[in-house]
């Protein structure tokens, strides 16, 4: 029995967030068009159904409180008064406390009763159309930084998943168990006939194995749609007296749920870092040309391997020469260094590189971009930055499909095995002695087709014994990160291999040039290396890659032997 | 009968004895908390971690899991390598933590009397006491008692969290 409720009480929960969500995008629907019914009779049925679950399962104040947004809708719907800026306010308001309750529901906790009282006092004086008593601010949650939007439901969080995925994956299971009984059969035949018969079917457990993967894998995958859906919102409220404009693309692009989770707080940064940093005041807009009506961009897509999230914004774009004094005087650039544009660009992830006149009551809450990176880079993904001065910015964040299983390069280094996210190898040849130079500052560089790629020797990143220090008898991987190549010399490519990965802070901790660790077909745990990583570890802490990128801009085109 | 006995009877004992796993790192004996202890483990494959400390000696596949191996003689501050032909690994876990400690043979099982006594200096001049939660007697022999807990953080096993 007490399972049973605790059940109803874990769907109602989930049910709750995703009606509030709902009532809080047909609002913002409703905000642009008020006479847009279809918005406002789904706000009514989303809130009717929240009413009846709450009074169902005894929470009267949420219960209550839907009743009153529903008297406001009912106002709404025969047309005695439309949506405006007030009542959005207000509606806006009591989803925020609604969202509070929902979330007390979730800890066991409830809410002040004069809170709730003022939260149902201001829906009722709203709805008799009398002049408020309470402002709308007085709904707020006392700390906004406490109202929860979308946190993880419940201790373990639920998933909810289409019965047709469930179905495919109870064939699958089926399939498996028959093939796997042809094994058993076929071994019970005599030893001529076995082999090849067990042979025959292991084939076809293993493919029934690899399908039941993919499909287990796929069950983890959500629509990014879950994540774009709070962004009008955010937009709405930063919009502060400005006209922004938000256009979402991409919405069914799926990434792994775990992804989900994480990647909410970097794009909520980057989303508020646009509206806040990028888009001009209207006065500005309109003496520069532009459209007064400032649009914010998020765009998602699968590139290969890949997600790619693109928010960007027609603002006023980074002022490079802002970013140029800031990073001399925090010593990223030496004053003689001629940084280039990509360069000037990527700084802006540097930590400490807020600059105090970026920073607003806004924005400025002492996260920096380098925490965006940072917390893009543990999943494994990467964050860029393009931006044209008075144009606009556009920051591209790329992340793998799924945190759990990734297809990897093995290589050795000495007696070590490591695995490189396949993602990141662009090739992997013998470097020829002409195509190897040495800066004078000791950094070496390797050839590649005309360009000039640092080159990292992973045994002294990782301060391994190498099988050999002659360069022309290692093998060369070449990487892709989203700034910059990077050359990384190893004993040997062993091959590729599809590696399930598991952190390593499960356990023990983050570890420094390393994205995890996987376990190999012999039971041996390998390392799954981070190219980012193995880039700062080899170019020092913070950036110098970047001080070496100068060196490698005036070193360019000459010719220095190695030795 | 009587073991069954006596080991429920220490369990429930105030913190002046219970029961230990004891095991030895080079010519001393040690004891942790056998509830702190998941299992004990032959010595298995360790992988390496780049750049970690020398106590960390790496990790290894605990039944899928990767957990990391840390070496009891180097968090105690003795010189010599951990390679003796009895070394196991002691897996403990602490908190949602799990982790392997390496040593050089484990002992026993046994109730251990713990002293309130204050630890001798003496002993503060041979090993990293920080990790040393209070002596215990067996007899006439003394058995240095780890504090588990402590010595995972300073093995670096519960960072504040960062992110």
């Amino acid at each position: 029995m007490e399972i049973a409720v605790e059940i109803l009480l874990a769907t109602f929960l989930e049910e709750a967030t995703e009606l509030l969500s709902l009532i809080e995008s047909m609002c913002l629907r409703l905000e642009q068009d008020a006479s847009d019914r279809d918005a406002l009779g789904e706000m009514f049925r989303a809130a009717h159904s929240m009413k009846g679950a709450a009074a169902t399962l005894g929470y009267n104040d949420i219960a209550r409180l839907t009743h009153e947004q529903e008297s406001l809708l009912d106002v709404l719907r025969d047309g005695t008064r439309e949506l405006d800026a007030e009542l959005s306010n207000i509606l806006l308001s009591s989803i925020d406390f609604l969202r509070l309750l929902v979330d007390h529901a979730r800890s066991g906790t409830s809410a002040e009763p004069e809170h709730v009282e003022d939260a149902i006092a201001v829906l009722q004086h709203a709805a008799r159309h009398r002049p408020l008593t309470v402002g709308p601010s007085d709904l707020e949650p006392s700390s906004r930084e406490e109202a929860p939007r979308g946190r993880p439901a419940m201790g373990g969080s639920t998933l909810r998943v289409s019965t047709e995925r469930l179905d495919k994956l109870v064939n699958l299971v089926g399939e498996l168990m028959i093939s796997q009984s042809a094994v058993l059969q076929a071994l019970e035949l005599p030893p001529v006939e076995a082999q090849a018969r067990a042979r025959e079917a292991m084939e076809r457990l293993s493919q029934n194995t690899r399908e039941l993967q993919e499909q287990v894998m796929a069950v983890r995958m959500v629509p990014l749609g879950r994540v774009f859906a709070r962004f009008p919102r955010l937009v709405r409220d930063l919009s502060l007296g400005r006209r922004l404009n938000l256009e979402l693309a991409g919405e069914s692009t799926e990434v792994d749920k775990e992804m989900i989770e994480k990647i909410v707080d970097p794009l909520t940064h980057l989303v508020r870092n646009a509206a806040d940093h990028g888009i001009e005041s209207p006065e500005v807009r309109l003496a520069a040309g532009k459209d007064e009506q400032g649009t914010i961009r998020i765009a998602a897509s699968h590139q290969g391997g890949s997600v790619v999230i693109e928010v960007s914004d027609d603002g006023r774009g980074l002022d490079l020469e802002r970013i140029r004094a800031r990073a001399l005087e925090n010593g990223l650039l030496t004053a003689d260094g001629d940084a280039s544009r990509e360069r000037l660009q990527s700084l802006i992830f540097e930590p400490g590189f807020s600059t105090s006149e970026f920073v607003t009551d806004v924005s400025g809450r002492g996260v920096g971009l380098d925490v965006v990176r940072s917390n893009i880079e543990s999943l494994g993904g990467a964050v860029s930055v393009e931006s044209t001065r008075g144009v606009g910015t556009r920051f591209r964040v790329r992340l793998p499909l799924t945190l759990a299983i990734m297809d990897g390069l093995l290589l050795r280094v000495g007696d070590q095995t490591y695995v490189l996210p396949l993602a990141n190898v662009v090739e992997s040849f013998r470097p020829r002695r002409e195509q190897l130079l040495l800066l004078p500052s000791g950094f070496e560089l390797v050839r590649v087709r005309k360009r000039a790629v640092p080159l990292v020797r992973l045994h002294s990143v990782l301060n391994v014994l190498p099988e050999t220090r002659e360069a022309t008898q290692s093998v060369c991987v070449l990487l892709q990160t989203e700034s910059s190549q990077l050359g990384l010399l190893v004993d040997e490519v062993i091959g590729q291999a599809q590696t399930v990965v598991k952190s390593l802070e499960t356990h023990y901790r983050q570890a420094d040039g390393l994205t995890g660790a996987t376990i190999l077909g012999d039971g041996r745990v390998v390392l799954i290396l981070d190219a980012a990583g193995i880039a700062r570890l080899a170019f020092g802490d913070g950036s110098p890659h970047l001080a070496f990128a100068g060196e490698l801009e005036e070193n360019h085109g000459r010719e220095l032997q190695l030795n | 009968m009587d073991e069954s006995f006596s080991s429920i009877d220490t369990i429930a004992a105030p913190a002046n004895g219970g029961e230990y796993l004891t095991f030895s790192v080079g010519d001393e004996e040690y004891a942790c908390d056998i509830l702190s202890v998941q299992e004990i483990r032959a010595m298995s494959q360790i992988t390496p971690i780049p750049n970690a400390p020398a106590y960390v000696r790496g990790v290894m596949n605990l039944r899928g899991i990767v957990v990391p191996v840390i070496s009891l003689r180097a968090m105690l501050g003795l010189a010599g390598p951990d390679d003796g032909k009895f070394r196991v690994i002691v897996v403990v876990t602490v908190g949602m933590k799990i982790a392997g400690l390496l040593v050089d043979a484990v002992s026993d099982v046994l109730h251990l009397d713990v002293s309130e006594v204050p630890l001798p200096s003496e002993l503060g001049n041979r090993i990293d006491v920080s990790i040393v939660s209070s002596l215990g007697t067996l007899g006439d022999k003394f058995v240095v008692v780890l504090d588990v807990p402590r010595l995972a953080e300073r093995a670096g096993l519960n960072p504040p969290q960062s992110s």
